[in-house]
């Protein structure tokens, strides 16, 4: 059997079964998962910690050693994009549907509940923003950078194609290396998978939301669900199906100006110094407390159920979507020395995170703190309601919330079209042209993991949103121990290719 | 300016919605009155205004000219200060000299609800002349010292009667007369005070003269409360401009099971219930605010406590504190923890919140946890054996 139909007949019918297991049994699916998810982070939670904390800090190595000045390409290879719009895409690969939907949520839900202060107060309030600044700073961008580093360095310095197993099929000789090469490309397809149809179920939350709120209409059914997804589903698989990819770099550029007006509106129209303020304060405190928080699994505290239930579970979903993002960014920088590259990654889109949740956090902590409150209330009650709760509150609340819903349905749009592409290459033996029945294969099966975690509960509430992480998840834990050997590769070949003056 | 434009409102029938100015005159009964009176009328005391005037003559005299729209004035002197039909009395205060709230009859506050409120106010003050001169003192919300040792020097000097203190941080020549949060905050007095009034609650109840900040609202409530202040009039005095008085629920958890007080929170709020009041207070609190309360429910309060992990219902750890005893804790609790939830959660009320507790971190066997343990090492040391290999070759 060819390795394609072998990796095909193991991945495809799997997320099959679980989705239709999802609509089927919704308890079964989400039972499962959580004791999966749970099981995991109680048991081994300590090696997720250090493994995050161990790229960053990798990271950094290699940007400062003298590896830094090795070319992602042949020596005399000049970067394919100008520095400006090599940084404006990492910048756009920084935005997601993830920042619309806690951009808010989760500072001001710290805020009421997280370790490290007491609910409620000022101290509270700070902490609350750099812990959001820890799940979307630092390590999210070094797991990226890793993944994104080891694909970038095969593909351009031996020509290797962007598949996972490719660093482990030629950094490894013995007989183990041709079942985790393969285990490699098969737990990156279930962890694309999973992990952009736990997106696209959150990303539904939010949509409905929005229109709820704006409109008045409570779209409280799973025929509401159901209608959005079509909607998304209709319009990722023809921009699939049609190679429209002008109109999805279009699209992208258009929800990068609507993200930017988004915030700068905000920025302005809300307390501004204050939020200026906010900004240059987290940026401190995340700079002088990462250190801490890197390590810290609260063994003495009773706050393992919050680390499980929120770092624990970012961590393992950004390492979800490494081997999508990491293709993309690898993509786009061919003939970057890896300082640049490394250096690049990191900074850019962790500023810009920082910068929009203190923007957004920020003011819905000003409205707790010095404001009429309520945010807080809403928080509790559905995490979803959050942005639009605080738009209402902005001038201009119609157009804010318009171009919230937006920018939260262009943003799936673009990333499942994106993750039918690199699911199609998956499978495609790193074909970057990859069929159209491929792509199409894969875009079903996505909108039915999505509909599995949707249309669980008529009203999606905060147990559907656990669920859908669990699940998001799943494929991720496995991937952890793949993107590891795949560093270990990856520094084996450093070593090799470019022995230092001792060797 | 800010007056003209203020009865320049009045007269066009508009009351601010931020408050009345008010006039009450050098008398101290008068004083106290106009003092609850404008935290009364205010809804939003900073937004209101209490003006002093030297006597009824002058009280008056405000009040014709617009500066002010409501005047305490003594109900005699009324009589002979201002023709019949002049002025209007909104409200009286029936204590020792009888007292009116009078307001012009353009400016006529009627059907205002702060006057309702005004009113509330009245008959509650009926308890006499001294409970109203006492909690004058301590309505305005408590003086905030943020520095303990000021706040002892303010004791000592005379400043203040009484203080609030973290109850390590009392001064040594102090006596206590109340105790907040199971001890760890005390209110202390001067001996002086002591000789002066031998009565202790009636001390602690003016002890709100100063406190200490507090940055939650529930904390600020409840050390208006500990000063004695009823826990409606501490709610109204203290909650945020806009948002109107929090109902006033109290939400007791013992502080080991602090981690699941944000759960039970959302399950709460879910059902349309706020929280108030500190996140662990100890049970003493919650006895001490039942026993402000007049041990009843408050008008619309709900009042739940949840304590420890046990079967114990929670009526009986509240008798235990032996303020109440356990039928009437019983009967409290359960009357007001059904009387929100929905028809079908009645029955498992406390059951649904004991539930909650089950948000404990996910326990794996231990076993399993020992194997996945091991595995987990096996790999990093095969792989960091990878590495080093490739590193010697």
């Amino acid at each position: 059997m060819q390795r394609r139909t072998l990796l095909l007949a193991v991945t495809a019918p799997g997320c099959v079964a679980v989705g239709i297991l999802g609509i089927a049994r919704p308890s079964v699916l989400n039972d499962a998962a959580g004791w999966m998810t749970a099981t995991a982070f109680s048991s081994i939670d300590w090696f997720f910690m250090l493994t995050t904390s161990a790229m960053l800090v990798l990271g950094i190595y290699l940007a400062a050693s003298r590896f830094g000045r090795i070319r992602l390409g042949p020596d005399d290879e000049k970067p394919e994009f100008s520095t400006a719009s090599w940084l404006s895409m990492l910048f756009a690969a920084g935005m997601g549907t993830g920042i619309m939907y806690w951009g808010v949520a989760e500072p001001v839900t710290h805020f009421i509940s997280a370790p490290g202060a007491d609910p409620g107060t000022a101290a509270a309030a700070r902490n609350a923003l750099v812990l959001t600044a820890f799940h979307w700073g630092l390590h999210a961008w070094a797991i990226y950078s890793l993944a994104a580093l080891v694909l970038a360095y095969y593909r351009f310095r031996k020509g290797s194609s962007y598949l996972p197993s490719a660093p482990i099929r030629m950094g490894f000789e013995g007989r183990w290396v041709a079942p985790v090469a393969f285990s490699a490309d098969a737990i990156a397809v279930l962890a694309v998978t999973f992990g952009v149809a736990g997106s696209l179920a959150m990303g539904i939350i939010q949509v409905k939301a929005g229109v709820t709120h704006v409109s008045g209409v409570a779209l409280d059914t799973r025929l509401s669900s159901a209608v959005v997804l079509l909607l998304l589903f209709a319009a990722y698989m023809t921009s699939a199906a049609t190679s429209l990819d002008k109109g999805i770099k279009w699209l992208s550029n258009i929800n990068m100006v609507l993200a930017l007006f988004l915030v700068g509106f905000t920025l302005l129209a809300g307390p501004t110094a204050y939020l200026l303020r906010t900004f240059v304060t987290t940026v401190g405190d995340y700079g002088s407390g990462v250190v801490d928080l890197s390590l810290k699994l609260y063994p003495y505290e009773d706050s393992r159920a919050w680390l499980e239930s929120w770092t624990l579970i970012y961590f393992i979903w950004w390492i979800a979507w490494a081997p999508f993002v990491g293709v993309f960014i690898a993509r786009i920088s061919k003939g970057r020395t890896i300082r640049e590259f490394v250096l690049g990654v990191l900074l850019v889109p962790t500023g810009f995170s920082l910068f929009w949740f203190s923007v957004f956090g920020g003011l819905g902590l000003f409205e707790e703190l010095h404001g009429v409150g309520g945010i807080a209330e809403v928080v509790s009650a559905d995490y979803s309601q959050a942005a639009f709760t605080l738009f209402d509150r902005l001038p201009m609340t119609p157009v804010l919330s318009g171009i919230a819903i937006s920018l939260v349905f262009i943003f799936l749009v673009t990333s499942a079209d994106s993750a039918t592409f690199v699911l199609g290459m998956l499978t495609s033996e790193g074909d970057m042209d990859p069929p159209r029945r491929a792509k199409l294969m894969w875009g079903v099966t996505i909108a039915l993991l999505g509909a599995a975690l949707i249309l669980a509960k008529a009203e999606p509430d905060s147990e559907t949103v656990e669920a859908v992480k669990s699940v998001a998840v799943l494929g991720a834990i496995p991937f952890t121990f793949i993107l590891l050997i795949q560093v270990a590769a990856f520094l084996r070949a450093l070593v090799r290719d470019f022995p230092g003056p001792k060797s | 300016v800010r007056a003209a434009l203020f009865a320049a409102a009045l007269a066009a029938g508009c009351a601010s919605q931020r408050g009345a100015n008010v006039a009450a005159g050098e008398d101290p009964i008068a004083a106290a009155a106009g003092e609850l009176l404008h935290i009364e009328l205010a809804g939003n005391p900073e937004g209101a205004r209490r003006v002093d005037c030297g006597d009824a003559v002058d009280c008056v005299a405000k009040l014709r000219r617009g500066a002010v729209d409501v005047a305490v004035v003594e109900r005699d002197e009324l009589e002979w200060l201002a023709p019949a039909g002049e002025l209007v009395i909104a409200a009286e205060l029936p204590i020792e000299r009888s007292f009116a709230l009078v307001s012009r009859p353009g400016a006529s506050l009627g059907g205002d609800p702060r006057v309702a409120a005004s009113r509330r106010f009245a008959s509650r003050a009926r308890g006499g002349l001294a409970d109203l001169a006492r909690a004058a003192s301590i309505a305005p919300r408590p003086q905030i010292i943020d520095d303990p040792e000021a706040r002892a020097a303010a004791l000592a000097t005379g400043a203040v009667d009484a203080a609030v203190f973290e109850s390590w941080r009392r001064p040594a020549e102090t006596s206590v007369v109340a105790t907040v949060r199971g001890g760890r905050f005390v209110v202390a007095t001067r001996p002086d005070v002591m000789a002066r009034d031998r009565d202790r609650d009636a001390v602690g109840r003016a002890s709100g003269a100063v406190s200490v900040r507090l940055e939650k609202l529930g904390d600020r409530i409840w050390a208006a409360i500990a000063a004695g202040v009823d826990p409606v009039d501490a709610a109204r005095a203290l909650a945020p401009p806009d948002r109107g008085p929090p109902p006033p629920l109290v939400l007791a958890v013992a502080p080991r099971h602090r981690d699941w007080t944000p759960a039970i929170e959302r399950a709460l709020a879910q059902r349309g219930i706020q929280v108030v009041g500190g996140d662990e207070p100890a049970a003493g609190d919650a006895a001490l605010m039942l026993r402000a309360a007049g041990a009843a429910p408050i008008d619309g309060a709900e009042l739940v406590a949840v304590f420890e992990g046990r079967e114990l219902p929670p009526a009986e750890l509240w008798s235990k504190t032996g303020l109440l005893d356990l039928a009437e804790a019983r009967r409290i609790l359960f009357a007001s923890a059904h009387a929100r939830l929905p028809a079908g959660d009645r029955p498992s009320a406390w059951r649904r919140l004991s539930d909650l507790k089950s948000a404990r971190p996910h326990q794996t066997p231990r076993w399993l946890d020992t194997l996945i343990n091991v595995a987990v090492a096996a790999f990093l040391i095969w792989l960091l054996a990878l590495i080093v290999r490739a590193r010697r070759a």
